[in-house]
């Protein structure tokens, strides 16, 4: 699946849809996506998801590793504990709750890689 | 079933070749310098050890077995343990029981790391999968950004303070000055901590180790052996690791030395009173707390009450990092998880102290410190 990962997550991203891996035998979603479910070890496959969760924890990026960040402070990003189980490291829209529901959304940055967002859960991300 | 006890093995010879901001030499310079200085410690020629346990995470492509015909060793037992702040704990854990069960005499025990500018940033960048696809295209704020998450969880629970962290890293300053291998050794107050840099709030800068290149070493041998070298020794009374505990935890606010310390405890024949000396890994310090409540120093969430309650400097009532930690020795890669061993075991060679409980943590694959362990060493 990890062949796959960026092409699949990132059509998911272009066309809107909410898409994480999910366990073809025991049904429980996963995030980071891996080899194999960490309940049953079954197969995964990229299933669609509730684009819902709530945040766990925020921070905002003041000093980034990757100068292509460095332009873009702060880099506000949280844990969000994912409608389906997981947690998700996600980009931060404003108007994040703390501690309350937010909306999730898969987007393109800037370099074309697929990533979370999360936003304020009323009108979503 | 409960582990067989550590007897007849010991440590000896902490080595610490002294660290370096950035370094033209790369780890397996640093991997000789500290086999020479084993060597050097226990008066004895470096083919003579059977064994080599190596932590690094800059030796690639090399792993343990390319440095044996690099540096002429013939060992019959070998390891190799890329796992940063558990590295020391683990290095000691498995080539306690090879020394016990025969399969080597005289086990050296190095870590070593350089750092050149943009080393960091690399490593970072391609520490695991996970962190690959999930976390660096995430504002790529590394250990900071994950850490600042965790603190905050912890700062929620707990009602911790900056002020508290910061005790710490004051306290661990102030042990600093009299540590010759210190990279950052001048004064610093609260006052100085608070007005740093933020990182990723509440990270700043002053909750963050220095990069830098280094090593640390240490022998594990037979008791007997150490006796007939005339090698001043300190013994193993116990030792517990654990990885992946509690992962249904939202964020990651214990490790897993709640699931082991009774195990350790039981194995030592005593409970954290007995312990003079506590080193912790303080790849920040919240981190210590989690330590602290983890191994039953304090109970769970009262991480705050205890700092509070407590002088962690010089002259305080918990001698606590008295190397000056990782926060003021700098962080050598794996070395940061030799460190608090090797300060530990000249501490307890120089009868400063009667019994040392030494704590490791680490690896961040994700979205939590992976690994932890522990050990309690005894003046012999």
């Amino acid at each position: 699946m990890s062949d796959t990962q960026s092409d699949t997550l990132s059509r998911a991203a272009t066309e809107g849809r909410f898409v994480l891996p999910c366990c073809t035998r025991c049904g429980r979603f996963a995030w980071p996506e891996r080899a194999a479910c960490p309940a049953c070890l079954g197969e995964m496959a990229w299933r669609p998801a509730v684009p819902a969760g709530r945040l766990l924890s925020r921070t905002e990026v003041l000093v980034p590793l990757d100068p292509a960040f460095r332009d873009r402070v702060p880099v506000p990003v949280g844990l969000v504990r994912l409608a389906d189980g997981p947690v998700a490291l996600c980009h931060l829209d404003p108007g994040c709750p703390s501690g309350g529901k937010v909306g999730l959304a898969l987007r393109l940055d800037a370099r074309g890689r697929p990533v979370l967002h999360a936003g304020p859960a009323a009108e979503g991300p | 079933m409960s582990p067989l006890d550590y007897s007849g093995v010991v440590l000896a010879c902490p080595v610490t070749v002294p660290y370096a901001r950035h370094s033209p030499h790369d780890a397996h310079w640093w991997t000789g310098r500290a086999l020479a200085g084993l060597a050097a410690a226990a008066g004895v020629a470096h083919t003579q050890f059977d064994g080599l346990a190596l932590a690094s995470f800059s030796l690639a492509p090399d792993t343990t077995i390319a440095l044996t015909q690099h540096f002429g060793l013939t060992p019959r037992y070998i390891d190799f343990l890329p796992l940063g702040g558990v590295s020391g704990i683990l290095a000691l854990r498995r080539t306690a029981r090879a020394v016990q069960a025969g399969d080597a005499d005289l086990i050296a025990c190095i870590a070593a790391d350089s750092h050149r500018p943009g080393s960091f940033a690399d490593l970072v960048a391609g520490f695991s999968r996970f962190s690959q696809s999930a976390v660096w295209p995430y504002g790529s704020g590394g250990p900071n950004a994950s850490f600042a998450l965790i603190a905050v969880a912890y700062m929620d629970r707990t009602g911790a303070t900056r002020a508290d962290f910061g005790k710490l890293a004051v306290a661990q300053r102030a042990w600093a000055a009299s540590n010759p291998h210190a990279l950052l050794r001048a004064p610093m107050t609260l006052d100085d901590y608070l007005a740093a840099r933020p990182i990723a709030p509440p990270i700043h800068l002053y909750d963050c180790v220095m990069p830098c290149a280094g090593a640390e070493g240490f022998l594990v041998l037979r008791e007997e052996t150490a006796k007939a070298q005339g090698l001043p020794f300190v013994r193993l009374a116990a030792a517990v690791e654990r990885h992946n505990a509690f992962p249904d935890d939202d964020v990651q606010v214990r490790g897993g030395w709640a699931m082991d310390r009774d195990v350790m405890w039981g194995m030592a024949g005593a409970g954290p009173q007995a312990d003079d000396l506590v080193m912790t890994y303080d790849d920040y310090p919240v981190i210590s707390m989690l330590q602290f409540e983890g191994l039953g120093l304090c109970a769970e969430g009262e991480g705050p009450e205890f700092i509070r309650a407590h002088d962690f400097g010089p002259r305080g009532d918990v001698a606590h990092n008295v190397s000056g930690g990782q926060l003021s020795v700098g962080q050598a890669g794996c070395a940061g998880g030799f460190l608090g061993l090797t300060e530990a075991l000249r501490r307890l060679i120089a009868g400063d102290y009667r019994r040392a409980l030494v704590s490791g943590f680490g690896m961040i694959a994700y979205d939590r410190g992976l690994g932890t362990g522990a050990v309690v060493l005894e003046a012999a």
